[in-house]
């Protein structure tokens, strides 16, 4: 194993592909996060691994939950390498579910104080106990990620960005 | 130590998450382990609220500690149910809490506090952090 250069700028790529969406019958955000986790662990310190870990299980238990065609394909990507993590995840929806998903992105976008954001919508929330965006709120109120979304060739494509200078 | 109750969620045949609710003389220990991920923890941990609701206000309490040094995430499926576990000790239990969580996790420290409900003043006032490093 060596012991030279400096960990925290190892490039990590990683690209996982699963179709059909109906065919998954397990946890399979909690896998692909762990993994992941568990991946990045051997270079990055834990809090980037856990912001890593976070943003998967949220992202694709959101696919799993609310992705419509079930016959279409989950992409996961992730990108890391000691500037930023960049883990982007798609899946096919309707050019109607994808403004929906725009007009949730744009209030968290423009949100002023993403924690006040996600405080209230929680206390909110609670009495019928709906959820509507709660994991990306926290993406950006928590683990403090710059989300975007983008509607390519009749998928959803999410990203989350964390830039890493002077954090790792 | 006197266990008083205990709440647990399996998931593939096997125990992701468990609370335990403790009595060490007049000092509850409320711990939670694991993780939150299934889609609706109600199904496994309704009977842990209502017993809760019962079982907390025929104990003598005079301080609590909440320990989620070993609960390793919690995804937002499960903001509510800790809500609610946070809630039953605010509701019916008196005297200071003390919130163990450690020290540079993100959940912990960042949306944990709002499920305590710290906004609140009353809550508050009763409520300090222990931080510690990551196990």
């Amino acid at each position: 194993m060596s012991s030279g250069g400096n960990r925290t700028q190892t490039a990590v790529g990683a690209s996982i592909y699963i179709s059909p969406l109906d065919h998954v019958a397990g946890d399979v955000a909690g896998l692909l996060g762990n993994f992941l986790f568990d991946l990045l662990g051997m270079f990055y310190p834990r809090q980037i691994c856990s912001k890593a870990n976070v943003v998967v299980i949220e992202l694709v238990t959101n696919v799993m939950e609310h992705c419509t065609i079930r016959d279409g394909a989950m992409r996961v990507d992730l990108k890391i390498d000691g500037d930023d993590l960049l883990i982007t995840v798609a899946n096919p929806v309707t050019p109607a579910e994808f403004e929906t998903v725009k007009e949730r992105f744009a209030a968290i976008a423009n949100a002023e104080d993403p924690k006040k954001l996600l405080a209230d919508t929680v206390h909110r929330r609670r009495g019928d106990r709906q959820k509507g965006g709660l994991g990306l709120m926290r993406l950006t109120a928590e683990s403090k990620f710059r989300l975007t979304c983008e509607y390519e060739q009749g998928f959803l494509v999410v990203k989350a960005l964390f830039p890493m200078r002077g954090f790792a | 130590m006197k266990v008083l109750t205990y709440g647990e969620i399996m998931d593939g045949g096997l125990s992701v998450f468990h609370s335990v609710a403790k009595l060490d003389d007049h000092h509850l220990i409320l711990t939670f382990e694991g993780v939150i991920r299934v889609d609706n923890p109600y199904r496994y941990l309704h009977t842990y609220l209502e017993e809760l609701a019962k079982v907390l206000p025929r104990q003598s309490i005079t301080e609590t500690t909440m320990d989620f040094v070993k609960m390793r995430f919690c995804n937002s499926n499960g903001f509510y149910v800790i809500m609610d576990i946070v809630d039953a000790v605010y509701n019916l239990v008196p005297g200071r809490v003390t919130v163990r969580r450690i020290a540079d996790d993100d959940w912990q420290c960042e949306t944990l506090p709002i499920l305590l409900n710290l906004s609140e003043e009353h809550i508050a006032a009763r409520t300090n952090f222990e931080d510690v490093k990551a196990p």
